[in-house]
């Protein structure tokens, strides 16, 4: 008896622990008992213009922008120099200009090789035993300094920073952060469209950003490949390829796209939902290891050729292939509320429109549909920090890109204005500021009166009629020299360049750097040359005027000494350029290239930007509560939300508080 | 026999899913593993097991004690490897006998775990496969809109003729059980579509003929539209997870019942 009993006591327990077992499955995360007060809510929304802003908000259109200025304030904000997004935001982040975070534009270059990298994050290949990684790779994130929610952290406050851009792989160890523009798909290309086609365009191998895929109808079935990230155990990192089958209906009314388990049925016209694609890595056995990644498709005919669009494999938010967010189980914790969503960086496929793979409206659509996630995303986290109180932020990124595409359709004076653009995006600005007015109605209408809310852009709007090359530029006025002058067009920087003769170059978006003895390869300026060669450029680029009407190319050029404070000044271009309004330095000049003449008609898509000078494109900022300051900066953000939890500003913050006197 | 298997795992399972699927497939796995016991004792040779177990005892005892003598160890390894083999061939028929409720088992909680229902607002795909030996030009199968709302069909048929298939894509519209009907030659047939949240039991597949009421015993199989082999709907998959470690429910079924065996063997004094 006393034997079975002791049985018996050994199955409770086996119970027990089955019970424990299955109940760990439901287990929840800890919340605090009350919220941390004060509570403070930042959006932010890349690329809203002020004076646009204003406009509508005159006219009506924006009651609740309206409503928030009455209650309490509304002023340009300074952006910072040069007025990039990485730069702008790493300003906001850490609280520093470039000179102390170190991002000084969307590129970066080796000053021996000029070879151009993403400034934000750099790739570190994984060491590897006989071919298979065995740790070490990933990526790093290159902002320097302390972003401001690590001293909110380290005080126990709660912060959730949802998506600010320069903050990949994102930093913060008990903060929940998630990034944003930088943030690359599986590719680790910041947008790689596939366009899949049985006729396809004429100008296809052209095509940057994306890649035309031919395929052949047999039977009203297609056959073909969906490219995904590189296979980290090959050593080439060969990208792996999935199948993908497109069924078509005999009568080319409705299509079925198979990819791994998925079954997606579209109709000419529609887009799908997220699809999950599994990309098997493990060598022998490829169940054993894959990664996942999402994809949406965009079915645009079936007849009389079959075009399929599909966007970017984007990091699956439930089981993401790198870090996403701090602490890195908090994307999955988002991806169980709300499904599967974009996580990409740059969400809306500008490139697809430029290449007219989308059209007008397709891009407008596509559009809406990632501002329609970002808003189910900030109502999730604002549940969450309603329950936890402390401190949100929550970046939207589509009011920027979509401002980039659709300038030229409103206004006629561009160059690149088609009478025959669609009316959906000649009114695309206006309707996205609409919704962001009810996102924002929505939003305040939750609030408590403690709670202090701030809307702020990291820069403003501007158009882009004119590309400057700047290389081609600096040849006429004999700072740099070609082997071969007759063959400047697409002349580029590594190969076509006399460095024994060229005293300065240009790379990135705004930046100009001089052949400096010691740090370039051949360089040819000294040290004690180094001030009247920067003298003379300087002088001759804002002597600079446009041919074609006589107006002014460059209004300010900055001194990274006069305009940066922080230990890497050093690290600067040489001059920034600050672009007078209308103009902005070429592709062609990002990437180290020369155009045909110095400055010629932007005729792309890409017909709006914000890389001029500071003072041509400030952000906003909105605020619940008075601005002491009549000229705020972004820098002074970090401060002021310091601020307001009672936490002394920073040594390395170089901003002022906007609540005190 | 499979209805009334199935009426009793609906019993068991629709108030146990209230709990939660873990919760149910641990003491499903609990009571399998101590029935699969049971009739492991029941019919094996438990003396013989006992003895073939200390046989190998013995002769990992010989490689221990004559480790010095290289030939009295090669011959205990062979006598461990022999004696093994006779323990395995004890353990070979009722493990054999085990197969036939286990396979009626998995088959019936499948249902129940497999797959989680439809969300009201969802899409999925619903089709018709055409039977093997029917004209594979495709039969005008058509899908009717649902009298009652709880679907709606969002697509024209598309037709695979090298599939023998015919897809729709319907969205669900509101929770519960609804029918999908549909009508082929003047005949009528319907299909089960089920969404809400819970653990109901989720039948992907209606088949037709012995093997279709054997392996999807959830419904009744097709009768009455001949040129029709099945109908599918796909439903997302339930996955269960362990220390973020994903499985599928039949993994997770036979890892707890493993566990639960090993542990429960000399409580139940069984000999395996």
């Amino acid at each position: 008896m006393r034997a079975w009993l002791c049985r018996l006591g050994s199955v409770r327990a086996l119970a027990l622990g089955v019970v424990l077992l299955a109940a760990a499955g439901g287990c929840g995360s800890e919340e605090p008992a009350a919220p941390v007060r004060p509570r403070v809510l930042v959006l932010g929304i890349d690329g809203m213009d002020p004076a646009r802003l204003h406009e509508l908000m005159r006219a009506g259109k924006l009651p609740n922008f309206a409503r928030l200025a009455r209650d309490g304030a509304f002023l340009p904000l300074g952006t910072s120099i040069p007025p990039q997004s990485p730069v702008a935001w790493s300003d906001f982040s850490t609280g520093m200009d470039a000179g102390g975070h170190g991002i000084f534009d969307f590129l970066r270059h080796d000053h021996r090789t000029l070879a151009i990298a993403e400034s934000g994050a750099e790739p570190k290949k994984p060491s590897r035993l006989l071919g298979i990684p065995i740790g070490g790779g990933g990526m790093v994130n290159l902002r320097h300094g302390r972003a401001f929610w690590e001293h909110l952290e380290e005080r126990g406050i709660p912060a959730t920073v949802c998506r600010v851009p320069a903050n990949f792989p994102p930093v913060g160890r008990q903060a929940r952060t998630f990034s944003g523009l930088g943030t690359p798909d599986m590719r680790g290309t910041q947008g790689w469209f596939t366009y899949y086609t049985d006729q396809p365009p004429t100008d296809a191998d052209s095509f940057s950003g994306g890649a035309v895929v031919e395929v052949k109808v047999r039977d009203h079935v297609v056959r073909t490949e969906l490219t995904g990230p590189p296979n980290l155990f090959c050593e080439d990192e060969t990208p792996v390829r999935v199948p993908l089958t497109v069924f078509l209906d005999p009568e080319r009314t409705v299509a079925r796209i198979d990819v791994g388990e998925e079954r997606v049925l579209l109709v000419p016209g529609e887009w799908s939902a997220w699809v999950r694609v599994a990309f098997p890595m493990a060598p022998l056995y490829a169940p054993l290891y894959a990664e996942t990644g999402i994809v949406r498709f965009f079915l645009k005919s079936l007849s009389p050729a079959l075009r399929l669009y599909m966007s970017s494999v984007n990091v699956d938010p439930a089981s993401p292939a790198f870090p996403i967010s701090t602490p890195p189980d908090a994307i999955r914790e988002q991806s169980r509320a709300l499904g599967l969503f974009h996580t990409k960086g740059m969400p809306v496929d500008t490139k697809a429109l430029q290449w007219e793979v989308l059209d007008e409206g397709e891009f407008l659509l596509q559009a809406l549909g990632v501002l329609e996630e970002e808003e189910r995303l900030l109502e999730h986290e604002l549940a969450g920090w309603r329950r936890r109180g402390g401190f949100l932020f929550f970046y939207f990124a589509t009011v920027d890109q979509v401002n980039h595409m659709a300038w030229s359709a409103g206004d006629a004076r561009h160059p690149a204005h088609r009478s025959e653009d669609s009316p959906a995006l000649r009114g695309a600005m206006p309707l996205l500021y609409r919704e962001m007015d009810r996102i924002l109605g929505r939003v305040r209408d939750r609030l408590d009166a403690d709670t202090t809310l701030i809307v702020m852009s990291d820069h403003g709007f501007a158009p882009f009629y004119r590309q400057a090359h700047v290389n081609t530029w600096l040849a006429r006025e004999g700072f740099l020299a070609l082997f071969d002058p007759g063959e400047i067009e697409g002349a580029r920087l590594q190969e076509d360049v006399d460095w024994l003769r060229t005293r300065a170059y240009a790379i990135g978006f705004n930046g100009i750097y001089l052949n400096l003895e010691g740090r370039e390869t051949m360089g040819r300026v000294s040290a004690r040359n180094r001030e009247s060669v920067l003298a003379e450029i300087e002088r001759k680029l804002l002597a600079w005027r446009d041919p074609v009407n006589g107006k002014p190319v460059v209004r300010r050029v900055y001194r990274p000494g006069a305009v940066y404070s922080g230990p890497l000044v050093d690290r600067a271009p040489d001059l920034i350029l600050g672009y007078a309004r209308g103009y902005r330095g070429s592709n062609r000049t990002a990437l180290g290239e020369f155009g045909r003449v110095e400055i010629e008609d932007n005729l792309d898509r890409w017909s709006g930007d914000h890389m001029m000078a500071a003072e041509e494109v400030p952000g906003i900022l909105l605020m619940n509560r008075p601005v002491k300051s009549p000229h705020p900066r972004l820098v002074d953000l970090p401060v002021t939300i310091l601020e307001l939890y009672g936490i002394p500003r920073p040594p390395e913050m170089i901003g002022a508080s906007l609540i005190r006197e | 026999m499979n209805r009334i298997l199935a009426a009793v795992f609906a019993a068991v399972l629709a108030p146990l899913g209230a709990v939660g699927p873990w919760l149910a497939l641990g003491v499903l796995s609990l009571v399998t593993a101590v029935v699969m016991l049971l009739v492991f004792r029941l019919v094996s040779n438990q003396a013989g097991i006992r003895r073939a177990k200390a046989r190998v005892v013995g002769q990992l005892l010989a490689i221990r004690l004559f480790k010095d003598d290289p030939w009295m160890t090669v011959r205990g390894l062979g006598g461990a490897l022999r004696e093994n083999l006779g323990y395995l061939r004890h353990a070979l028929f009722p493990l054999l006998v085990m197969m036939v409720p286990v396979g009626l088992i998995l088959v019936h909680l499948d249902p129940w775990f497999a797959r989680t229902p439809l969300q009201p607002g969802a899409v999925t795909r619903v089709a018709v496969v055409v039977a093997p030996g029917a004209d594979r030009s495709l039969p005008a199968v058509e899908l009717h809109p649902s009298d009652t709302g709880a679907y709606r069909v969002e697509t024209p048929p598309l037709r695979i003729p090298s599939l023998g298939e015919i897809d729709w894509r319907v969205r669900v519209e509101g929770a519960g059980s609804s029918e999908l009907r549909f009508s082929v030659d003047g005949k009528t047939f319907a299909k089960e579509l089920v969404a809400g949240t819970g653990m109901p039991r989720v039948n992907a597949v209606r088949s037709r003929g012995l093997l279709g009421a054997l392996l999807y015993p959830g419904e009744p199989t097709l009768e009455g539209a001949p040129a029709i082999r099945e109908v599918v709907v796909d439903y997302p998959a339930r996955e269960f997870t362990v220390l973020g470690l994903s499985m599928p429910w039949w993994l997770a079924f036979f890892l707890l019942t493993l566990v639960l065996a090993f542990l429960l063997k000399k409580p139940l004094r069984v000999e395996a």
